[in-house]
């Protein structure tokens, strides 16, 4: 039982957690290397969507995947893949501005690319590697907020056993049945592996916090 | 070990991980279908008790998705699930009208009771009907919880009031906005009278220890509680489940589930 939960909860957190740093970072590194039209308008956008509640995320994206919905066709509502949607949809916004402050001096890097004429994939590697601290600060965000979010996977995945009972929605079935000791024990449970989870990015990048 | 060979072993560990998990997701079980059900029948886990041996003998897998019967039906009626239980007949008929299903069944049957503090116990001895009972409740403002979704129990509570000719307009009168369960607590923190089923007071007594049954009656019309299973023309396959469900197999197991979780008669199978 417990096992099957813990497993779902990293089914749908490891990938969100994945797919929003890769896209929030891409995409909180072009809003600030780029100078474009609506560029400020966009940033407010992200500031704005940063605080995105999750019910309203799951209930937009319930309302696109349910069967008369535009993309019901692809019979996703009550899945992992919407739950992963979901939470994607929460955490990008915090990535990007995240990278958004996180890329300080990023000009003066990028000048220094130029001078050592660095070009094409090199000069992306460069980067991350110069801004590898940040990035794994943007991976434990996601993680984190993947891992605690519960409004919006709640609401699109249904708490089916087996299959979208992940740990923070199983915690909120314990607690409407009143069993708050079971309930407790998920949680620890989340904790645990909130914990591995940071460890084991700490001593891949080093002590993030020096 | 040199931290770059470090950083090797863990950077590929982390590759590994989310090749696993994307794998994970990507494996697909056999038939699945969905069925909404209302949050009674299920947080009791008297569905998870009875469909194992069905899902086992005919190699599908049942999908329970809990919410309230109102929602239910609206999820129901978009498509995005098979088949419902729900136990609020009137929502049935609208969806037969609809020809959203060709019928239900009824499978099996629990009461409604009117729970409350224990010391006000004595009060109700008297009390001829649940009618009469919510009267009293409300001559004396006391406390008294209302789920007020809508949600079948919910129906019913209104059905109750209306039956009184009363409205539920009294200070003590408390709007919790949530599920059976949830609202029981509510209710035993508060000390408040609440109509609720049977099965979800009696799987969840323990932890209700303020709480007492005052008033049941089974002959009582508006106390009795059918649950219905009805599903999606579409899906014909399922129409096996029903007649499941009215099985001897099924009948046993009503009686073990009953036997094991509240060492009486809570769940009556429907005849």
């Amino acid at each position: 039982m417990l096992a099957n939960v813990v497993i779902s909860t990293l089914a749908v957190c490891i990938p969100s957690t994945f797919l929003a740093v890769l896209i929030g970072v891409s995409a909180g590194y072009f809003l600030k290397v780029k100078r474009f039209k609506y560029r400020k308008i966009l940033i407010r956008i992200v500031y704005t969507l940063s605080g995105l509640p999750p019910v309203l995320a799951g209930l937009l994206i319930y309302i696109l995947f349910s069967r008369k919905g535009p993309l019901g066709f692809l019979d996703m509502l009550f899945t992992k893949w919407a739950m992963i949607i979901t939470q994607v949809i929460l955490i990008v916004p915090i990535v990007m501005l995240y990278t958004l402050s996180g890329l300080k001096n990023i000009d003066k890097v990028l000048e220094n690319l130029d001078y050592l004429n660095i070009k094409g994939r090199k000069r992306y590697t460069a980067i991350m590697k110069e801004y590898s601290k940040e990035i794994m600060y943007a991976i434990v965000l996601g993680l984190s907020r993947s891992i605690s979010e519960v409004g919006g996977v709640l609401i699109v995945g249904g708490n089916i056993e087996g299959s979208t009972r992940i740990l923070t929605t199983a915690i909120i079935f314990e607690i409407t049945k009143g069993e708050f000791s079971n309930a407790l024990l998920l949680g620890a449970a989340l904790l645990a592996i909130s914990f591995t989870f940071n460890t084991f990015l700490q001593i891949l990048q080093g002590d993030v916090v020096d | 070990m040199k931290e770059g060979k470090l950083f090797k072993i863990l950077a590929s560990l982390l590759a590994f991980i989310l090749v696993a998990t994307f794998s994970y997701l990507s494996f697909s079980y056999s038939k699945t279908y969905r069925i909404a059900t209302t949050t009674s029948i299920y947080d009791s886990g008297f569905l998870d008790f009875v469909t194992p041996a069905f899902e086992k003998k005919n190699n599908v897998k049942f999908n329970f998705i809990s919410v309230g019967s109102g929602q239910a039906v609206k999820i129901f009626k978009n498509g995005d699930v098979d088949g419902i239980i729900i136990h609020e007949k009137s929502f049935l008929n609208e969806l037969k009208k609809e020809k959203l299903i060709n019928g239900y069944t009824a499978f099996v049957l629990n009461y409604f009771i009117l729970v409350g503090p224990k010391d006000k116990k004595d009060l109700l001895k008297e009390v001829k009907s649940v009618q009469e009972a919510f009267a009293l409740i409300r001559k004396n403002n006391f406390k008294f919880v209302s789920r007020a979704d809508n949600s079948a129990t919910y129906i019913r509570e209104i059905e109750i009031w209306r039956l009184s000719k009363l409205k539920p307009d009294f200070e003590g009168y408390i709007k919790s906005g949530l599920g059976m369960g949830m609202s029981l607590n509510l209710a035993n923190e508060k000390g408040a009278f609440i109509l609720t089923d049977e099965a979800t007071f009696y799987k969840m007594k323990d932890k209700l220890d303020s709480l007492d049954v005052v008033y049941q009656n089974p002959k009582e019309q508006v106390l009795t509680n059918i649950y219905y299973f009805a599903y999606s023309p579409k899906k014909a396959q399922l129409s096996k489940f029903a007649s499941y469900l009215k099985s001897k197999e099924f009948k046993n197991l009503v009686n073990s589930f009953n036997q094991k979780f509240f060492k009486k008669e809570v769940y009556r199978v429907v005849k």
